[in-house]
């Protein structure tokens, strides 16, 4: 029989270390390719944006292009306008006029390129001179352009040998700075989005990993003690064939339990102590009068919602480690208490606190592991000595608690 | 042959008696609930054959019943 303990605790940390491996992926997963889940499935479609996507844009992209560009060239029309000469006043919002629809277009075009080629998700390291360049880059097309127009419209002769070269950096440095200026407010508003983004994936994130280690925590029935049960079982057939139809179905109500604990993260207490009652009545049948069990359960706390098989979890761990070598009992106290705001388990067995290298094994770890994912800090569970030889599990949780 | 069943469950010895029931040259001479009990009878019966639970409750079965049992091989 130690030996099958022993491949059951092998088991056991086999499957802790499954836990382990499964957050680690989930993790990876999402820092490297966006969140999938464990099927492969992506929570959040990373969304690829298509060209006609982008170049139609949205309502909010072209308000704020319309806010630029016409503002830009309204502010321009302002300081021209003090300017008294007509012809020349004309030369310049010509000029600019033209220049600003330049800006329009080429920043309709570049914004494909921040897009497309996801220039929004590089370091700024990078990203800087790549804007700067492209800004310098076409505000030298665009003052070429507008003074190009500016010369068709004004008739000036157009002589490339000799394009002043005041006007032409003037205008050159204008659109550069509009261009750049648009760059960052541009860039600045999608990476703030994604910033929002990111927190939002990571609280997704967050909670399905916390929804696979709830799922690989969850208790199963200890195959030890279906053994065990089925050999009580077989013994009573022959001698009480009622007794033997009704172990075999606390058995099965066991099972059922157990199956649920895949569909539900919580139960009603009620519930919880039905299995509760099933279990101590198949180990009653193999310990007979060697088992003593003791249970006081105050009826208010009975519509609290608990993960399933917790109750069970400290029952089980009590008759195991508890130590019977005096007079050959096994005796277990549950204790079920109702704070205002709180309920408490208490399961007693006698014996002392094991060192934690043999002692409570992974069947409480686990259930306190679930309680910290479940309930954070309000839900907690320790093991301590208490009165005379006896050693306490407590689990302390919220009465009422809202589950997301 | 005379046959001693040792175990702590009262239905774990009831279901040894059952299946040892078709062999006929098998004489249940007692039953033990524990090592001492077993030690005890062993003396007063002189089995040649103890059934024996492994682990129970209060002692494990193995060492100490090996220790206080001379051997007695079947064929001399």
């Amino acid at each position: 029989v130690s030996r099958t303990d022993a491949i059951i605790d092998e088991k056991t940390i086999h499957f802790r270390e499954s836990v382990d491996r499964r957050t680690r992926q989930l993790r990876n997963l999402g820092t490297h390719t966006g969140i999938s889940d464990a099927m492969g499935q992506r929570l959040l479609p990373k969304n690829a944006p298509d060209l006609a996507q982008v170049l139609l844009g949205h309502p909010v992209y072209w308000l704020f292009q319309a806010f630029f560009w016409l503002g830009l060239w309204t502010l321009f029309w302002i300081a021209v306008a003090a300017d008294s000469v007509a012809r020349i006043q004309n030369v310049f919002l010509l000029n600019q006029t033209v220049l600003c629809f330049f800006g329009l277009g080429s920043s309709h075009l570049v914004r494909v390129l921040y897009c497309l080629r996801s220039w929004n998700e590089l370091r700024l390291r990078s990203l800087a001179p790549r804007v700067l360049a492209l800004c310098a880059l076409l505000a030298c097309a665009g003052s070429f352009v507008s003074y190009r127009v500016v010369s068709l419209v004004m008739r000036f002769p157009f002589d490339l040998e000799r394009i002043p070269a005041g006007p032409l950096l003037m205008a050159t440095s204008q659109a550069g700075l509009a261009l750049v200026a648009w760059s960052a407010i541009y860039l600045g508003y999608q990476y703030q989005r994604q910033l929002q983004d990111s927190q939002v994936e990571r609280l997704k994130l967050h909670s399905v990993i916390n929804e696979a280690q709830l799922q690989t925590l969850r208790q199963q029935v200890n195959p030890h003690f279906l053994f065990n049960s089925l050999n009580t079982i077989r013994a009573l057939v022959d001698e009480n064939r009622d007794d033997a139809r009704e172990a075999i179905t606390k058995l099965s109500e066991l099972f059922r339990a157990s199956l649920k604990t895949a569909e539900e993260k919580v139960i009603p207490l009620r519930e919880e102590l039905r299995t509760v009652e099933a279990y101590l009545a198949l180990e009653k049948l193999r310990f007979e009068e060697r088992l003593v069990v003791v249970m006081q359960v105050d009826e208010l706390s009975l519509d609290t919602l608990v993960p399933p098989f917790l109750v069970q979890t400290l029952v089980e761990n009590a008759l195991k480690h508890g130590d019977h070598s005096n007079d050959n009992k096994r005796i277990v106290k549950c204790e079920i208490q109702t704070g205002e705001t709180t309920v408490r388990i208490q399961v007693k067995n006698s014996g002392v606190l094991a060192s934690s290298i043999n002692g409570r094994g992974m069947g409480l770890a686990n259930a306190g592991e679930r309680l910290k994912i479940l309930y954070g800090l309000e839900g907690r569970l320790r093991v301590y000595p208490s009165e005379r030889g006896t050693v306490t599990a407590e689990v302390e949780l919220p009465r009422y608690w809202h589950f997301s | 042959m005379k046959a001693l069943i040792v175990d702590d469950e009262r239905r774990a010895r009831n279901e040894m008696q059952r299946l040892l029931v078709p062999y006929s040259w098998i004489e249940i001479v007692g039953e033990a609930s524990s090592v001492q009990e077993a030690l005890d009878r062993i003396e007063q019966h002189d089995p040649e054959v103890v059934f024996l639970d492994i682990q129970m409750d209060r002692q494990d079965g193995f060492p100490q019943s090996w220790i206080y049992c001379q051997p007695r091989p079947l064929v001399q």
